[in-house]
């Protein structure tokens, strides 16, 4: 039975190579666009175990927050290291060449983000100069980045061009940012003594929720109001400042999933009503309608499936082999196809391939086997 | 005195068309021997293949009683009536008989496929079955690598592969020139000679009337009395 399947689906070979090819340019659609939905929603594998948080002004995080705090959050019990960060904001060489650049307090950052690693002699010299930088190892190959290279940040709105020296290259953390001395930033701009956000690292991951309520009662009733959130929280949030990014991909996807039915049910329903005639001659030799609609149900789930096949598992290859770890300037632990979107996508083609063939293959199925044979012999 | 492989009385089919209906059959009383040979004539449009797809389980009648093989098959359901036709008749039609992505061996083979038959045995009964209509070495040839009267005989192939008692054939012939057609009324006069198979065929033919037992004339959905 398979046979003729396989042999019904080559029949019309350009068809279903149109066809194939369609459904396999859609699903590839598909599987990036519900890869990016996924990275949007969970932003963070294994969130809940980072003992890492954020502290930002609960106005929002693009408010600015006194430099003072980071040493009374240090105070608070169950917090084990506290680093600020500012988001500077610049460009090296060309407005193309976007990544994160933050100032950041040199003592303790690496203590709170305690999964990247670097030689003690290149954080010793990091922590030493006032305008020495360090680069993550992903961004210091992207740029061609070795210890010792001239850096300078181009178009921050701080108004102001910081001339660094690379002094290290971390890895194993937040691989794509670049790290400066907040102090020649504060120089700078006038010792405003404001930070971005404060980083803190828990002592255990389960402190967090305690932790938080303690630094954000700390300063309520302050002029500058604190949220502590974590790391996915506050990713969260980040990524809701785009607006319903997630809605518009829910959109475009359906509107792919619908063309895709589109052009299977087509493709079956031509298929199908060439082939009338012959669906009444395998019923005259015995064949009942349960077999007919196994046929063209089967053909339509081979072609479907191909398409998905290449479509989907070049998606997953192609990422895989990217490793993407970023949308536009957002970071992402992990933009891959996760087993679960991949088993979405196929559950998808299964189901455009079931709904497209079904009512045709039923019709084909049914129809009085004399009046289908009258029609065309 | 033979068995009696189809026994029918007082027989109609109207077809219900929108408005008005079309009585293709009226009253038809009909008892086919078994070993027959049966051959029925009529103009176009009295009803021949209406008749022929009702006695073979392609088509229900509306009216009357009708007996195959001694079963009452207006009763059976669809599944069920699938499966008798599958033991017991064995078609060929006029034209567009053959699947044309199958070869010959395969087209053959295809009504096997839905029996207990082992893969060594149906090769068994395909390659007989293929060498009784005189085309043992075409089986890997496809239907459009074949001549209108080799397609013809392949279905006949087909048709008696699962050793059915009953073949019947609408026009085997309609499409074929005089060579061809007498090959085909050849072999199917040798089923029913040698192979003592009860064959009902429509034609317009009157040649092929030559080789049947039993001519029977239709007109207007109405059977005429028998001519000696
Ligand atoms: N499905 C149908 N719906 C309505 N009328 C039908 C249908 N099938 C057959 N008829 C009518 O029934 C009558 C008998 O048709 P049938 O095909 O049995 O004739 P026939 O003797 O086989 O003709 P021909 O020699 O042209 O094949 C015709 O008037 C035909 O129009
Ligand atoms: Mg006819």
């Amino acid at each position: 039975m398979w046979r003729l399947v396989l042999k019904n689906l080559l029949r019309n070979k350009r068809r279903s190579f149109l066809t194939g090819t369609s459904v396999a340019v859609s699903l590839f659609l598909l599987s990036s666009l519900a890869m990016v939905y996924t990275a949007l929603g969970k932003p963070l594998e294994n969130a809940d175990s980072i003992p890492i948080m954020m502290v930002r002004r609960a106005t929002g995080i693009v408010f600015p927050m006194p430099a003072s705090y980071g040493a009374r959050i240090r105070e608070v019990p169950g917090v084990a290291a506290c680093a600020s960060l500012s988001w500077f904001g610049g460009y090296w060489k060309d407005p193309a060449n976007m990544f994160a650049n933050l100032a950041v307090d040199p003592e303790n950052v690496f203590k709170v983000q305690f999964a990247s690693t670097i030689p003690p002699d290149q954080l010793e010299a990091f922590q030493r100069e006032r305008t020495a930088a360090v680069a993550g190892r992903r961004l210091a190959e992207k740029f061609g980045w070795k210890v010792g290279d001239k850096i300078t940040l181009l178009g921050s709105l701080w108004g102001f061009n910081p001339e660094l020296t690379l002094r290290g290259i971390f890895s194993g953390g937040p691989d794509d940012q670049l790290w400066f001395h907040w102090e020649y930033l504060n120089e700078a701009i006038g010792r405003m003594n404001v930070v971005g956000l404060y980083w803190i690292r828990l002592e255990k991951p389960e402190m967090a929720s305690r932790v938080g309520e303690a630094i954000d009662a700390m300063f309520r009733n302050t002029p500058n109001e604190t949220k502590t959130e974590s790391l996915s929280a506050f990713m969260l949030n980040f990524i809701a400042m785009l607006g319903n990014v997630r809605g518009i991909i829910l959109l475009i996807g359906s509107a792919v999933t619908f063309a895709i039915l589109l052009i299977v049910a087509n493709t079956m329903a031509m298929s199908v009503r060439e082939r009338i005639s012959e669906a009444a001659i395998m019923r005259s030799l015995g064949f009942r309608p349960a077999h007919i609609l196994r046929l063209f149900v089967g053909e339509s789930l081979l072609l479907t499936l191909a398409g998905a096949l290449l479509g989907i598992g070049g998606a997953k290859l192609l990422y895989d082999s990217l490793r993407l770890t970023q949308i536009g300037q957002f970071a992402f632990a992990d933009l891959r196809l996760r087993p679960e979107t991949l088993a979405l996508c196929f559950g998808i083609a299964l189901s455009v391939a079931l709904l497209a063939a079904t009512w045709p293959a039923y019709r084909a199925a049914r129809t009085n086997i004399a009046v289908a044979l009258r029609h065309t012999g | 005195m033979a068995k009696s492989v189809v026994e029918i009385k007082n027989l109609s089919k109207i077809f219900q068309r929108d408005s008005f209906s079309v009585a293709a059959l009226e009253s038809i009383d009909l008892d086919v021997k078994e070993g027959e040979f049966l051959c029925l004539m009529g103009p176009s449009g009295s009803g021949k293949t209406t008749l022929l797809n009702i006695i073979a389980g392609i088509d229900r009648p509306t009216g009357g009683e009708l007996h195959v093989l001694g079963e009452d098959i207006a009763t059976l359901s669809e599944d069920a009536l699938a499966t008798w036709r599958n033991v017991h008749v064995g078609f060929v039609f006029q034209t567009f008989n053959l699947i044309p992505v199958l070869t010959a061996y395969e087209n053959v083979e295809l009504p096997l496929l839905l029996t207990k038959l082992s893969a060594a045995e149906r090769k068994e009964h395909v390659l007989m079955a293929l060498k009784l209509v005189g085309l043992a070495d075409r089986i890997d040839h496809y239907p459009r690598q074949l001549s209108g009267g080799q397609e013809q005989r392949v279905a006949i192939a087909r048709a008696i592969v699962t050793d059915p008692t009953l073949v019947v054939a609408d026009e085997p012939t309609g499409d074929l020139d005089a060579y061809s057609a007498d090959e085909v009324l050849d072999i199917l006069s040798r089923l029913n000679r040698d192979f003592k198979k009860t064959i009902l065929m429509v034609t317009h033919d009157p040649r092929a009337a030559h080789h049947a037992t039993v001519v029977r004339h239709l007109e207007k959905g109405q059977l005429l009395p028998v001519e000696n």
